[in-house]
């Protein structure tokens, strides 16, 4: 179909749990999108995932219909479960508030790679390994 | 109240954004650096955005400084407003779109269809849509067997049978639109007459389905004119056969016409809204 992009709404929410409350509401809302329709569908996809909040990224077309796509969970976020980390350490020279092994790190990268600008897994480990230094986390082998 | 948190690092966003939920929020939508979430309108705002502040900063790096601030916005029935501007359209003298929880008095001989705008285009909200049907319903007859290519949410394969079509053939290679395809058939009583292709349309496919009266292709230029052999072949035979292109821009159409006639059609009828451009061809005999 002759599809036009008339809207493009990026949300983070919990898997399963998606509501017409807002900011859900007025996000799909204002572009004329049927809410409990995302709500339904984004719900019976992620219902897999308790526990995580999952990137969506919806595109609304100019007949008021829609698709979205979900992400895989922030690399911050999956950082923090592999090694259950409750904060982070930004004095990260001095103050190293835990340790990510390279094969957590290729997990990790593995899983985030769908979304990812990288031609291989190894570069995608070294996306991952920026994000963990940024959380002062440290990177061993 | 809406809240936003702006962070230097937006690889640390979804961390401001796990502090939210775990403090109530529903969800968070991100706005470029920032994410934002609504909280019910506070007696003492300062107050909440410094406790919120502070979950959020525990939920960061240390030395990461999270910048909060707010403003009022009105929180409104979005499960009901989001509605608004969506009713019964009289597309032509004898057929009416409408979502479902509109009503519409037919006129005696009016076919009336239910589409609700859901993951599959074709609602009768835009141009392209309404192109086809008008094109649809001047020339559809009683027992034709129809092709829907890009079928989305079936619309068009469903107004041809209520039209009086006999049968139609909907091909679709999106699942999603598929799943809506395939409530808006049995929502407008068409089980059994619509058949729904989960496929994408190739010549190869469109060989294996026999021959055809009618050929509806809405999708988009480029998609349509590699197809129009194959378009010309499902018709071949077919006494009158007809096909109805749509999704095509008015700046397209010449490119559209040059292959199409290459392809053995001519140019009957047109209908053009907006910048679009839909035609009624025929096999050139």
């Amino acid at each position: 179909m002759a599809k036009k992009v008339t809207g493009f709404i990026k949300l983070q929410v919990p898997a399963g749990a998606a509501n017409p409350a807002p900011p859900v509401g007025p996000a799909l809302g204002q572009h004329g999108v049927n809410i409990m329709e995302f709500c339904k569908q984004f719900n019976a996809r992620t219902q897999g995932q308790p526990g995580m909040i999952i990137p969506v990224e919806i595109t609304v077309y100019g007949d008021r219909s829609f698709t979205f796509i979900t992400k895989t969970p922030p690399a911050a976020v999956l950082l923090k479960k592999a090694i259950g980390l409750d904060k982070g350490s930004a004095s990260s020279k001095k103050n190293k508030v835990g340790k990510v092994t390279q094969a957590q790190l290729r997990q990790i990268a593995e899983t985030k790679m769908p979304d990812l600008n990288s031609a291989d897994v190894e570069g995608a480990m070294r996306q991952i390994a920026g994000t963990a230094r940024s959380m002062g986390i440290e990177v061993v082998d | 109240m809406v809240l936003s948190v702006h962070l230097d690092d937006a690889d640390l966003l979804p961390l401001a954004a796990e502090a939210l939920v775990e403090q109530g929020s529903w969800a968070v939508q991100e706005d470029g650096g920032a994410i934002l979430t609504w909280i019910p309108d506070p007696a003492d705002p300062d107050a909440v955005l410094a406790e919120l502040g502070a979950h959020v900063r525990a939920n960061l790096p240390d030395g990461v400084e999270p910048r909060l601030s707010f403003h009022w916005q009105a929180n409104e029935d979005w499960a009901r407003k989001w509605k608004d501007g969506l009713g019964p359209r009289r597309v032509t003298d004898r057929l009416v779109v409408k979502p479902t929880w509109t009503e519409w008095e037919a006129e005696p001989g009016q076919v009336v269809l239910d589409v609700d705008p859901q993951m599959a285009f074709g609602t009768g909200e835009h141009a392209t849509t309404r192109g086809c049907l008008r094109l649809l319903d001047s020339v559809v007859r009683d027992g034709d067997r129809v092709l829907d290519i890009g079928s989305g949410s079936a619309i068009l394969a469903i107004a041809a049978v209520r039209l009086g079509a006999a049968e139609a053939v909907a091909v679709e290679y999106d699942p999603d639109a598929n799943l809506n395809a395939r409530e808006n058939v049995e929502q407008n009583g068409v089980l059994g007459r619509v058949v729904i292709v989960e496929a994408m349309a190739d010549a190869a496919l469109l060989a294996g389905f026999g021959r055809f009266d009618v050929v509806l292709a809405n999708i988009l230029s480029g998609v349509i004119r590699p197809l129009l052999p194959a378009f010309r072949d499902a018709l071949a035979g077919a006494p009158g056969g007809r096909l109805i292109v749509s999704g095509i821009l008015r700046a397209e159409h010449e490119d559209v016409v040059r292959d199409a006639a290459a392809a053995g059609f001519r140019v009957e009828k047109v209908d053009e809204e907006d910048e679009w451009w839909s035609a009624l061809l025929r096999p050139v005999a």
